[in-house]
């Protein structure tokens, strides 16, 4: 049997000592041992074996379907309760037209005109998913500009393009 | 279409394939719509690979369209999309496995301004908050701003540790914002807001004291 | 104090609540071996989580470990050595596949790996994180959790030779490695 050498006990008593659980490690250890349950209950009442396979087809088939909707339109299906509605607002005088551009209409710089309000100030009010966004607003079809209130990254493909992070809604 | 689409139906009856996500590697219709077809291959097989090393799509895809629409050259959008990618795995192997698609685009946009994957590493016990992402928001603004990264991270993290909300980190964002119109540093700033709603989750003034 | 035997055998028959009272009484241990093991709180909760699942299931299909603390912490150690798999292989593919497109690049930024939990004297995390993981795992399960060599045999798939001499050479090099300064 080795012998421990007597210069590491202090250090073992640190490395010994075990650490406090934190509340949210432990609440999602308790819903990962209730999914585990449901789980397990779940196999008991499956149905029989025959059954079992024509439901697994129609989910199969149900989910080519929802997968190929998907590819065309990614971004539809979001519950209406999940979107905030954002304003989006430049100030520019002197222009014909303006846009906001984004991720949220995939960069089609005919999807969100804004409207001028007067003076000179343009906007609009886009439903968005909370979340990151990024975006730029272009100018009479030709010029691109950030959003001077927003955090603006370093320009990509020689434009500017600014980012804006929508905080979730509180629930009431 | 709906040729394909029928036949596909029946393929999938028939072999009881898991489809749903092989079609994800499918190339996206977005990108055949928009760009020339040699950069959308190009950028289809980027994004695949992405798929395959687990990464999220969605921002890759995006960076394509957002580079259409700007007028960018193909070999400039592929080039684009490929740095995006490097960012986004550095960002998770800085801050590890479940983090949101968001939390990793926010990363990776603080990679780009200047933070180093070890800098970012210093939020990774953060992860599982729910606001963490927010807390990259506002890591990434007060470093676009110009507030030095370790500086951002030292507010940023003690407002996780805070457990402070997302909503209170974009009211940092608002209230540095005014600060700075009035002339305040950004850096001094950002240490006044951050502190005040560590403390009392209320804004105070640049005096300190604590507004109605 | 219910003994663990009990409270296996309660497990079995369906009473969660006595599963909750092993975790009170494991979940610290868990978490030491796997955080000294992963050097991050957040990846050794995570471990310890999947290790714990696992647990219970094979308890609930009538698993009796003859003895149950040994058994446990074989399971966490094979959920850390899964995490640490998953992450090498992860970063492997992303490099290999890095490594094939155009040389003009932005150089890729390897992360440092240095974890920034604040628990330990740094200098002793540094010592352990020096370790290779299979001298760590042998010493964790030596000097901190205290297992017999036989035990850790069972659990390690090692010899109990091959235990001793990886657990002298992690004392050795800790050692070391902390007294280093002072000499």
């Amino acid at each position: 049997m080795s012998e421990l050498d007597p210069r590491l006990e202090p250090w073992l008593a640190a490395l010994r000592k075990e650490p406090l659980a934190r509340p949210e490690a432990r609440a999602r250890l308790a819903a990962a041992l209730r999914a585990e349950d449901a789980r397990a209950a779940r196999r008991i009442l499956s149905p029989p074996a025959a059954l079992a396979a024509g439901i697994a087809l129609v989910a199969l088939t149900s989910a080519f379907w929802l997968a190929l909707w998907r590819l065309d339109t990614p971004e539809r299906g979001v519950a209406a309760e999940e979107l905030t509605s954002a304003q989006f607002v430049l100030h520019a005088r002197d222009a014909r037209s303006v846009s906001v551009v984004g991720d949220f209409n995939d960069w089609d710089p005919r999807a969100t005109p804004l409207t001028r309000t007067g003076d000179g100030v343009w906007s609009a009010v886009v439903q968005l998913r909370p979340g990151t966004v990024r975006y730029a607003y272009l100018v009479d079809g030709t010029e691109w500009r950030a959003d001077p209130h927003a955090v603006t990254l370093h320009e990509d493909f020689g434009r500017p393009t600014s980012v804006a992070y929508i905080v979730p809604q509180e629930a009431p | 279409m709906s040729v394909r689409l029928i036949a596909g139906v029946a393929l999938a009856c028939a072999f009881g394939l898991a489809l749903g996500p092989r079609l994800a590697l499918a190339q996206d219709a977005r990108l055949n719509k928009r760009l020339d077809p040699q950069t959308a291959a190009a950028v289809a097989a980027l994004v695949d690979s992405a798929s395959t090393l687990g990464l999220p799509t969605e921002p890759l895809v995006q960076k394509a369209l957002e580079g259409q629409s700007k007028g960018a050259s193909g070999e400039a959008i592929v080039h684009a999309v490929r740095a995006l990618i490097r960012d986004l795995a550095t960002a998770r192997e800085a801050l590890g496995d479940d983090v949101s698609v968001d939390a990793l685009r926010l990363a990776a946009a603080a990679l780009d301004a200047g933070a180093t994957p070890a800098q970012l590493e210093r939020l990774r016990p953060h992860r599982t908050r729910e606001s963490f992402a927010g807390g990259l928001a506002g890591l990434v603004y007060l470093m676009s701003r110009g507030v030095p990264a370790e500086q951002s991270l030292d507010l940023i993290t003690a407002m996780l540790n805070a457990r402070l909300s997302a909503a209170e980190f974009a009211s940092l964002q608002r209230l540095v914002e005014r600060d700075m119109m009035a002339g305040a540093p950004p850096a001094e700033a950002a240490a006044v807001r951050a502190r005040a709603l560590i403390q009392h989750g209320r804004p105070t003034g640049l005096d300190g004291r604590v507004r109605p | 104090m219910i003994a663990d035997e009990e409270l296996i055998r309660r497990v079995q028959a369906g009473d969660a609540a006595a599963f909750d009272a092993l975790v009170d009484r494991y979940y610290g241990a868990c978490l030491r071996f796997a955080w000294r093991s992963l050097g991050q709180r957040e990846d050794a909760e995570d471990a310890v989580q999947e290790a714990l699942v696992r647990v219970y299931r094979a308890l609930r299909r009538g698993r009796s470990p003859r003895h149950f603390r040994p058994w446990l912490l074989g399971i966490v150690l094979n959920r850390c050595r899964s995490h640490v798999q998953r992450a090498r292989r992860r970063r492997l593919l992303f490099e290999r596949w890095w490594a094939r497109q155009d040389p003009e690049t932005l150089r890729v930024q390897p992360a440092d790996g240095a974890g920034a939990d604040g628990d330990l004297d740094p200098k002793l995390k540094t010592a352990l994180a020096a370790l290779r993981p299979k001298l760590r795992e042998a010493f964790l399960l030596k000097y901190v959790e205290q297992l017999h060599y036989e035990e850790m045999a069972e659990i390690t798939g090692a010899s109990v030779s091959a235990l001793k001499m990886r657990v002298k050479r992690a004392s050795d090099q800790v050692l070391a490695m902390l007294t280093e300064d002072t000499a």
